[in-house]
């Protein structure tokens, strides 16, 4: 995997085979349990009013996932009446947001070895590689900036990834999921460098 | 990471229109790149980079800062654009909870900390998926 690089085509980088499906496997997967979690409808209505009105009837129930639960949180810390009309208002059209940047992800990663990125989409991508990341860190038990920072001391020292019996990941799933949130989070990293280059540039 | 000052009048808390009724809250996450955050809120807020970089230090480092404030309706906009670009957001009135300096996060029990990626020893494939 290489970084991301500004070109007239977008941002472009190059992943391997197996990077490309495995990190397009786990874009799926994110998009299945969003979808699940939030009862979103395969096809809302392309009309904005039917979408509405739909949206209206709807239940917006509080994600019982815990990951789903980071990638939609509570808009309010305490007050459960402001955050369930948050919902009621947005939560369709976040899910149904995230599960197109994921798609996007998908679509990017399905052919060739090069990996482009077209500028209307890199924000989409770059946020689609988040709501990835906060999924793979649940299921890493990565709560605080220090295990993030002991999972890089492990790397670095060339210890192996061990099991996380408590998570019931062995140490084959473990090493597997760290190596998604790592491989993610350099992809975003080179991406997001230079589309804040470019932000930059154009404010200038 | 590099310390720089931090705007007085960031952390006085008084960048936010001290009338407006509500405000939103960008929470610290071990997810989120630093580089993303100065993003969101370099191309979302149009916060230059210096503004936007020491609001993303004050969540780093303060656990929350105030990125907003307004009525109710245009935070619930943000709060949604927030968590679109998975930033954890939340909204309150405005003075609800004091200063709110170092808060441990919504509920108190959730993640902190911006990830700093864990690619910064890797270096070009040292993020290979395996």
């Amino acid at each position: 995997m290489t970084p991301f690089v500004p070109t007239r085509a977008g941002f472009q980088a190059t992943w391997n085979g197996m990077e490309r499906s495995e990190v397009a496997r786990v874009a799926r997967d994110c998009a299945a349990l969003i979808r699940m979690q939030t009862g979103l409808k395969e096809d809302l209505p392309d009309d904005p009013l039917e979408r509405l009105e739909q949206q209206a009837q709807a239940d917006h129930p509080i994600p019982q996932n815990q990951a789903v639960l980071r990638v939609l949180p509570n808009a309010s810390r305490d007050d459960p009446d402001v955050s369930a009309e948050f919902r009621h208002l947005t939560q369709d059209d976040l899910a149904a947001a995230k599960v197109a940047g994921l798609e996007h992800v998908v679509a990017v990663l399905s052919n060739k070895d090069t990996v482009t990125v077209e500028r209307n989409q890199a924000q989409a991508v770059a946020s689609a590689l988040t709501t990835i990341r906060l999924i793979v860190a649940d299921l890493l038990g990565i709560t605080s900036d220090d295990d993030v920072e002991r999972m890089n001391e492990e790397l670095a020292l060339g210890m192996d990834v061990g099991p996380d019996h408590e998570r019931a990941l062995d140490a084959e799933s473990r090493r597997y999921w760290v190596g998604i949130f790592l491989a993610t989070g350099y992809a975003q990293e080179s991406l997001v460098d230079g589309m804040l280059g470019e932000l930059r540039a154009a404010k200038r | 990471m590099p310390q720089i000052l931090l705007d007085p009048e960031v952390i006085s808390g008084t960048n936010a229109d001290i009338s407006a009724p509500w405000i939103t809250v960008v929470w610290n996450d071990p997810v989120n790149l630093m580089t993303y955050v100065s993003f969101v809120f370099e191309s979302y807020f149009g916060f230059d980079e210096t503004k936007a970089r020491t609001l993303m230090l004050q969540v780093h480092h303060e656990g929350r800062a105030v990125v907003s404030s307004g009525p109710r309706e245009r935070m619930e906009v943000d709060v949604a654009a927030m968590h679109g670009f998975g930033l954890w957001a939340t909204m309150e009135r405005d003075g609800s909870d004091g200063s709110g300096q170092g808060g441990s996060g919504p509920g108190g029990s959730g993640p902190s900390g911006f990830g700093t990626g864990g690619f910064d020893s890797g270096g070009p494939g040292g993020g290979s998926v395996r």
